[in-house]
């Protein structure tokens, strides 16, 4: 189940020297930060450091973006408790039982009991990938280049139907991505689309215009929200009883595990993750409690459901990314543009050659777990204030540091304007609810699809009776008809039934 | 029956900017060279995203489609243009951050967006944006390996 030797190893890589730790604390701090604003966003943060993570080693900038990562799991539980805003979507199922326990009193319970399933759930997730990446990596080994495209396909399509109430505009994003993601210099070497401009003939520059579609295009939104009452004064914190809350989430250690488990399936399907698993464990804690009524009223179990599942979502989507090189949505989308800045190619090959760093890569991250409950117990009153900062502020200044972290990356002014370009591009989407996520992971994955056609199409040398050869191409191509086509059909359904019940 | 809701003439410039764009795309690609290689991905996404296009447009026009522009939220606390201000002042930000240097291009920047959203504290508009302006500015410039445009003199 584990290969020992890789996992020494990755021992050996990770506390052999502090330098891939040096990284995580920052990490988690602006995780934390980023997760406590409302209206700001762990992938925002992670996506305006990718940066600065172009002079680490490939494994400190992995352990610094999934710092962030994590840090942005709890920070979004701070608004949910003491405000009643989620930090992010991923939290919404946090605000139904942590601002009645505000209400209360209890607000230093409620955070307190949402770090510790916040610590609890990172590290199940993370515990599930390192005990299954070994038996995945055997498998995905088996697959060639049509299942690569029909996989990435199927992600693709699976962010755009589930991700978004509009699933033909999710599809229309997701393929304007792609096309945008094949700009340049071909695999076969033809040059396309760059319409004289140099800067493209190495194609689109991926982590400025991701820097634009998740974060300047969300902040220019913002500028018109307030979010924030600014007459009111930051709560005063115990930390005692933030100390008792902490203690008190694994006093409810069948509402953890339940929540940790859903959050780490639902965490693997390509463009759902956090934001669906903290609603779907609430409803579950709900449904299977003895006192369901009191849901709502402020039961911890709650809050503790919610937070779990968010976190463990982590570990789960790095299944999908970690074994096929695909990401879920916006962490894992800048997790990949981090792999490409380093030269690594994630997919079927990488667990197989790389096994140390990818368990490095896991324990690592199950360290940060329990380091967030450190940080978390240390820093929970500067969030606590962080929560009031006036967007006003907040807005202009993050805009100049993508500005900067585009520069940065890019070394001269072209940097900057692809961020401007893509921000109002990916604000212009969200505008008409076009899915930015899906069409940042088309852009991240066009090349590849391209790649991986280009070498189907010379293995079967042109003919499609090969396809009937690849019992698993047929399979992954039925899955991804049968979620193209049964959602609407669900939904109809549903909505002939409706009426009459 | 469903409802007809009131067309959103925005969206349906979108859908023309993306399907000229696509046009283009294809144009530019199918000229470039007739190889399989080449071809093999990029007419069959362009085709099937225009097809779409064509749907998501007659769905516009029809009127079917929800509301798309999203309703003002009881948070919003500022007018639409507001975000068109935005852009326009996040533009001359990347144009002056080149001519003029990043300190003082960020300084001008946070200052007018403060100033936008009400802020009229003169300690908060000068004082701040001069405090980020200069850290971010010395920061990046001992952080990167290239030269950064900067208007005072870094150690």
């Amino acid at each position: 189940m584990i290969d020992t030797a890789a996992a020494a190893s990755a021992l050996g890589i990770l506390f052999g020297s502090w330098e891939p730790w040096l990284v995580v604390i920052p990490g988690l701090i602006i995780g934390l930060v980023f997760g406590a604003v409302p209206g700001l966003q762990g992938s925002m943060a992670m996506a305006i450091c990718l940066p600065l993570t172009l002079y680490m080693d490939f494994l400190p900038a992995m352990l610094f973006l999934t710092a962030i990562f994590t840090g942005a799991g709890f920070g979004c539980a701070v608004p949910a408790v003491l405000i009643n805003i989620p930090g992010t979507s991923a939290a919404v199922a946090t605000c139904f039982d942590g601002y009645p326990m505000a209400r209360k009193g209890l607000h230093s319970e409620a955070l307190g009991y949402a770090l510790g399933a916040s610590v609890a759930g990172t590290a199940f997730g993370y515990v599930l990938l390192l005990l299954l990446v070994d038996s995945i990596s055997n498998l995905v080994l088996r697959i060639g280049p049509t299942e690569m495209v029909v996989v990435i396909l199927w992600g693709l399509t699976l962010i755009a139907v589930l991700r978004g109430r509009n699933v033909l505009r999710g599809l229309i994003a997701g393929f304007a991505g792609v096309l945008l993601g094949t700009i340049g210099l071909s695999t076969a070497g033809v040059l396309r689309g760059t319409a004289g401009i140099t800067e493209l003939l190495d194609g689109v520059p991926v982590v400025p215009a991701i820097l634009g579609m998740f974060a300047v295009s969300e902040l220019l939104d913002m500028a018109r929200r307030r979010y924030i009452v600014e007459a009111k004064e930051a709560p005063k914190l115990s930390f005692r009883r933030i100390l008792d809350g902490f203690l008190g989430g694994f006093s409810y250690p069948a509402v953890v595990l339940r929540g940790s488990l859903i959050g780490s399936l639902i965490g693997a399907l390509p463009g759902v993750g956090s934001s669906v698993s903290n609603l779907v464990s609430y409803a579950d804690a709900r449904r299977s409690d003895r006192d369901p009524e009191s849901f709502g009223r402020g039961n911890p179990k709650g809050v503790v459901a919610s937070e779990a599942a968010n976190s463990s979502s982590e570990g789960g989507s790095m299944v999908t990314l970690l074994a096929l090189g695909i990401p879920g949505g916006g962490g894992t989308a800048i997790l990949l543009a981090a792999f490409s800045m380093h030269n690594v190619t994630g997919g079927p090959r990488f667990i197989a050659e790389n096994t140390d760093i990818v368990y490095a890569i896991i324990l690592g991250n199950f360290a940060q777990a329990i380091l967030l409950a450190l940080v978390g117990l240390g820093i929970i009153h500067l969030l606590s204030a962080v929560v009031l900062v006036p967007v006003r502020v907040l807005v202009p200044s993050v805009l100049a540091l993508s500005v900067f972290g585009a520069y940065g990356l890019s070394g001269d002014i072209s940097g900057p304007v692809t961020v401007l370009v893509f921000g109002v591009f990916g604000w212009v989407l969200k505008r008409y609810d076009y899915s930015v996520p899906a069409a940042v992971v088309g852009l991240l994955l066009g090349k590849l699809l391209e790649a991986e056609l280009v070498h189907s199409w010379q293995i079967s040398g042109g003919q499609a009776e090969y396809l009937l050869e690849r019992p698993i191409t047929i399979g992954l191509l039925a899955l991804l008809i049968a979620s193209v086509a049964l959602p609407p059909l669900m939904q109809r359904r549903r909505r002939r039934t409706t009426p009459e019940g | 029956m469903t409802a007809r809701h009131p067309v959103a003439w925005g969206h349906v410039a979108l859908i023309g900017m993306l399907a000229a764009g696509i046009v283009l795309y294809l144009w530019d690609t199918v000229a470039a060279s007739q190889s399989v290689a080449n071809l093999i991905l990029v007419p069959a996404v362009s085709v099937l995203t225009l097809t779409l296009l064509a749907v998501v447009l007659v769905r516009a026009l029809a009127g079917r489609d929800p509301p798309i522009e999203r309703p003002l939220k009881a948070d919003d606390d500022a007018p639409a243009w507001h975000t068109a201000a935005y852009l326009v002042l996040l533009t001359l930000f990347v144009v002056l951050a080149e001519v003029a240097g990043f300190d003082l291009a960020t300084f001008l920047f946070i200052a007018a967006a403060l100033a936008l959203k009400g802020e009229r504290h003169p300690a908060v508009l000068v004082a701040y944006p001069l405090a980020f302006a200069v850290f971010c500015t010395w920061a990046f410039k001992a952080m990167i390996p290239y030269p950064m445009p900067a208007l005072l003199p870094y150690p």
